[in-house]
């Protein structure tokens, strides 16, 4: 379609110790400038909404303070961690549609600097239903870890294989200037590791981290004033099965499948033309279920799938090439910076060969919002 | 200062269903117009948006669907309980709620252990429904 990534800026640092809004600043400037563009040619901005500095048209405060005047197109998207490629899905149609010629997308959020981990964690419940749910004393891990329970039930699959995705992502982390966590580890620390809801464990679990990052998208005609090759957006899509688990009708079902299938009814393109995927990895099982979900490989075998190989950098499917939330960084935002960079072919050693297409997934709340995005490496002509 | 006479809370919703589990009764709605029981209790029915719900009693049996056993607790309000398991359990009568589960951690329960309703709990956040593993069920 006629959007295209053509600007991308990222923040690295576990604690970056500014304010939310400081790094929605620092991190749309610099995509801004990375497109070769100025304030001026943005007309729309989206932001996730942050969890501490909560405040009202945050994306047009944002935008007001970068010196952008004149905007057709503004909101606050909030599925979570779906939020950055769902907010790429709806700027490229406000693209490809002639609402806008360039959308400033930004997620950020200072959520280990302005919180404690145990905060954190605690303020994530907020995503649980207050009477029926949350009082029981769950976190976000036990919810995703009754979806592993499940698929060990239904499928036989095994710690050990879910495991392999956590060791894999650590693997790939160690080859990434800034990744958070860099010390290899193998199935064993990962079945060693601290219980935290079982089946899952410390390192089936994303690390905690401020995450800052933001990516332009233009027509055609605005794609080429920046020094990078540009990224089309082939297409996307967006699933939303329920908010609550209780609501969700199958647990190893979800709105994943809706928006995988949208993205790529919409691009024409097939699973095998996909050189690399960028999955929400926020437990080791979202990653199995993403995989069967978006149709990499048979309902059940996500595990196994996982567990063969396949998602190795020569593998079949290489995944997470910076290492993800399992051992890059928290927030989601990294998996379109890092497919952008991958696009590019700027990923130096991790760089995955001749990569054409990428996928990006996210997925936020309970399971619960799903957004598939398709790149491609682009020709503008 | 006078005394005000003490005025009752409406019946809500929740209050309706938490005052029967608290005597010890699971009780839903069923929809009139298509017969569906709901979870969450809902002023609407999501199978067929009809506005009308009728309370109806059910037997408290279930049979388990998923469970967790929490090991790190939410927030410290919870820390001296765990570890707790939590389970998906599905009504014979159909709906799925989540509840804890009063068993030995240790112990491997199969998919589909008949469960049954056994009281409510109360933590720092609030009541929450308490299932155990049915009499029938012990021992396999």
């Amino acid at each position: 379609m006629n959007a295209y990534i053509s600007g991308s800026a990222e923040r690295l640092g576990k604690r970056m110790d500014k304010s939310a809004f400081e790094l929605h600043l620092e991190v749309g400037a610099a995509a801004i400038r990375d497109a070769g563009l100025a304030a001026a040619a943005i007309d729309g901005v989206l932001t996730g909404s942050p969890m501490i500095e909560a405040y009202p048209s945050f994306s047009v405060v944002v935008a007001e303070a970068l010196g952008i005047r004149r905007l057709r197109y503004s909101q606050m998207v909030q599925v979570g961690g779906a939020s950055p490629a769902a907010m790429v899905g709806l700027a490229a149609r406000a693209i490809a549609d002639g609402s806008c010629q360039a959308v400033l997308v930004i997620y950020a959020d200072n959520r280990l600097s302005a919180m404690s981990r145990d905060t954190a964690i605690e303020r994530m419940t907020d995503a649980i239903h207050p009477s029926f749910e949350r009082p029981l004393g769950l976190t976000i891990a036990a919810l995703y870890a009754l979806a592993a329970d499940r698929h060990a039930r239904v499928h036989g699959s095994r710690p050990e294989q879910f495991a392999q995705i956590a060791v894999q992502a650590r693997a790939n982390a160690s080859r990434t200037p800034g990744a958070i966590m860099t010390k290899p580890i193998s199935v064993d620390d990962v079945l060693a590791s601290k219980p935290i809801a079982s089946p899952l464990r410390m390192l089936d679990c994303c690390l905690f981290s401020d995450f800052a990052g933001a990516v332009v998208l233009t027509s055609a005609a605005l794609a080429t004033h920046g020094a990078h090759v540009p990224v089309e957006v082939l297409g996307s899509g967006e699933g939303h099965s329920h908010a609550h688990l209780s609501y969700c009708p199958d647990l190893l079902h979800t709105g994943a499948r809706i928006a995988g299938d949208a993205a790529f009814d919409r691009s024409g393109i097939s699973r095998d033309d996909v050189d690399f995927v960028q999955l929400y990895d926020c437990f080791t099982i979202a990653v199995a279920l993403q995989l069967e979900e978006l149709g990499f490989c048979a309902p059940g075998e996500g595990a196994a799938y996982a567990a063969s190989g396949a998602l190795a950098p020569d593998g079949a499917l290489p995944f997470n090439t910076n290492g993800g939330m399992l051992s890059f960084h928290n927030g989601g935002i990294y998996h379109l910076t890092e497919a952008v960079t991958q696009l590019r072919h700027e990923a130096g050693p991790r760089q995955v060969a001749d990569a054409q297409i990428g996928l990006v997934q996210g997925n936020g709340g309970v399971y619960s919002h799903h957004a598939t995005v398709l790149l491609a490496r682009g020709v503008v002509s | 200062m006078t005394e005000q006479p003490e005025s009752t809370p409406a019946e809500t919703l929740e209050s309706h269903f938490w005052k029967a589990a608290c005597a010890g009764r699971i009780e839903l709605q069923r929809c009139p117009a298509c017969r569906q029981l709901r979870y969450f209790p809902a002023p609407v029915c999501p199978s067929c948006l009809g506005a009308d719900g009728v309370w109806e009693a059910l037997s408290g049996r279930g049979s388990l669907h998923a469970l967790t056993t929490i090991e790190r607790a939410p927030s410290a309000g919870y820390a001296s309980e765990v570890p707790y398991t939590v389970a998906m359990i599905d009504l014979v009568e159909g709906p799925r709620v989540m509840a804890r589960l009063d068993i030995d951690p240790a112990q491997r329960l199969p998919a589909d252990t008949e469960v049954i309703f056994d009281g409510v709990g109360d933590s720092a956040w609030g009541r929450w429904l308490r299932f155990r593993v049915a009499s029938a069920a012990m021992g396999t």
